[in-house]
């Protein structure tokens, strides 16, 4: 799996992020990760989308997605 | 100039350096020599029962012309009445008042036994003992040897009768055949061992030779499992030491054995946490005159340290050894080729294209000169092409500037296990 698949999962994640989305269950499994997003306080426009899975299936973005998690947890804490 | 002396329970020597219990410190005559020549202690040809030994014993591997990478016995202890060897330990020590001399000691594990021996040693004014439950072969079928030392309760037990009349320290020599090395530690400490000693030799079979099919060595045509020892079993070694540094239950002096060829692995071992090392094969292979470049090795290295003892090495990187799971995840490093040193050789490519991430590139420059680069986003920082590399400084393992900050795979499941419950505590 090459940076540029990384690059592509970390994307999606950061677009999610910074439309509001918190990490919400991370699921994982012999395909990968399955990282369940949610918006904590459903804007009118999300509200159709309040939770968003993504499948991740590189190595480094599953690095990457756990960095996240931490310092979402260190700064609700 | 640093203070080479070192205590190890009580016992006292000029240097960290002594022979491990084997053929070089089998007679008064070889060790005296080497005192002589600069070691600082010896720990005797094991004594016991005189046994009898079969003839063509010992077999090595030579790899890509280094003779005795590793090295195999199928030799057991002392062949001589305890009288005689006696005679020579009190004869020694009285000419070498200031060095160590430890009895190495092994016989069935009963009580009476133990006790005879001990007592019979200890007249001779021998500075410690050392119990070998570590020979893996010929005792071991008499219940001795390996066979004792891979019970942890007939360590303990055996350890305890020793300690009941030894009024000299005593040392626990323990097996490398066995799956935890700290299991047996911890039940030589909780017998009563004043420090413990390690390894003795690894199960082997060295080889089969391929035009008759005999087993290497053997004695008229049969072969028998040896112990392994030498440069090759360094890595095993050092570990096990390590671990039984770090164990928090292990709180007595290790002295650290396993292919100790040079001052260079004694640092190692002592900043493993060995106080002090033994040495075996690489006397076996270039005598006793080797200490004279350890002794001077290690003065030069604690002198350019600034480092007032030796003693001051012990357990000194022992923190720095963890379990896998506290690594931090986030450090990276990457292969980055020197071209200006490269010799094209092409060694590094295959081993990146075959047996790791294929990401060094074959180009060429303006003037359709070929050479090498990785592509450091997709280099995972093995280190495989630079352990293949044949020129010193053509391939250098950099650390990458940090993305995100240090996380172990201890914190994130310990995060996504927190998300867990609180996902449930929410519901
Ligand atoms: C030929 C030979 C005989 C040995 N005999 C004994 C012995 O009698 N008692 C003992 O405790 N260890 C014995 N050993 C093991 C060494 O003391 C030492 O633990 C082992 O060789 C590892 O050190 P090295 O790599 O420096 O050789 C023997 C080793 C060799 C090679
Ligand atoms: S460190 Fe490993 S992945 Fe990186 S270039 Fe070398 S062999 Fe390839
Ligand atoms: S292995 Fe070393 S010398 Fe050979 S091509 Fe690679 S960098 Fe150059």
């Amino acid at each position: 799996m090459s940076y540029q698949e990384f690059l592509v999962e970390r994307e999606r994640m950061d677009a999610l992020l910074r439309r509001g989305y918190v990490i919400k269950r991370v699921h994982e499994n012999l395909s990968g990760a399955f990282i369940e997003f949610a918006l904590p306080t459903p804007a009118a426009s999300e509200l159709k989308q309040p939770l968003q899975t993504l499948h991740i299936q590189t190595a480094d973005a599953r690095k990457y997605v756990s960095s996240l998690l931490i310092q979402q947890m260190k700064r609700s804490s | 100039m640093a203070d080479l002396s070192m205590n190890l329970a009580g016992i006292k020597s000029p240097n960290p350096f002594w022979l491990a219990s084997a053929p070089p410190t089998n007679s008064g005559y070889q060790v005296q020599r080497a005192f002589e020549a600069g070691w600082g202690g010896a720990v005797w040809k094991t004594l016991g029962e005189p046994i009898l030994n079969v003839s063509s014993r010992f077999a090595a591997i030579s790899f890509n012309g280094q003779r005795i990478a590793g090295f195999n016995n199928i030799e057991l202890i002392t062949d001589r009445p305890l009288e005689v060897n006696l005679k020579e330990i009190y004869e020694t020590k009285k000419r070498f008042p200031n060095h160590a001399i430890i009895a190495s000691l092994m016989v069935e594990p009963k009580r009476e036994k133990w006790h005879e021996i001990v007592k019979r040693v200890q007249d001779v004014g021998v500075d410690g003992f050392e119990l070998n439950f570590g020979c893996p072969h010929g005792m071991a079928e008499r219940g001795m040897g390996s066979a004792s030392g891979q019970v942890p309760e007939l360590v303990e037990k055996q350890t305890y009768w020793v300690k009941e009349v030894a009024e000299k320290p005593v040392i626990v020599k323990l097996t490398p055949n066995i799956t935890d090395i700290t299991a047996t530690a911890e039940a030589a400490v909780q017998g009563g061992a004043d420090a413990i000693s390690m390894i003795n030799t690894i199960n082997s079979l060295m080889g089969v030779d391929l035009d008759t099919w005999h087993i290497i060595p053997h004695v008229a045509g049969k072969g028998a499992h040896g112990g392994y020892c030498g440069p090759a079993v360094k890595p095993i070694a050092l570990n096990m030491v390590a671990e039984c540094a770090r164990h928090p239950r292990i709180n007595v002096p290790i002295s650290g054995m396993g292919g100790v060829s040079s001052w260079k692995e004694a640092v190692e071992f002592m900043l493993m946490g060995a106080t002090g090392v033994q040495v075996c094969t690489a006397v076996m292979h270039h005598g006793f005159r080797i200490i004279e470049d350890m002794v001077e090795g290690l003065q030069h290295y604690l002198d350019s340290k600034g480092i007032a003892s030796v003693m001051d090495l012990v357990g000194k990187a022992v923190h720095r050894y963890s379990d896998w799971g506290n690594l931090d995840l986030n450090y990276k490093v990457a292969a980055r080729i020197n071209t200006d040193v490269c010799i094209n050789c092409n060694k590094c490519y295959i081993a990146c294209e075959d047996a790791s991430h294929q990401c060094i590139d074959r180009l060429a420059d303006a003037t359709g000169r070929e050479y090498l680069k990785v592509r450091e986003e997709d280099c995972v920082g093995c280190n495989l092409c630079s352990l293949v590399c044949p020129v010193d400084g053509a391939i250098d393992m950099v650390e990458l500037p940090r993305e995100c900050p240090p996380m172990t795979w201890n914190e994130r499941q310990a995060a996504i296990s927190a998300l867990t419950v609180s996902n449930a505590e929410a519901k």
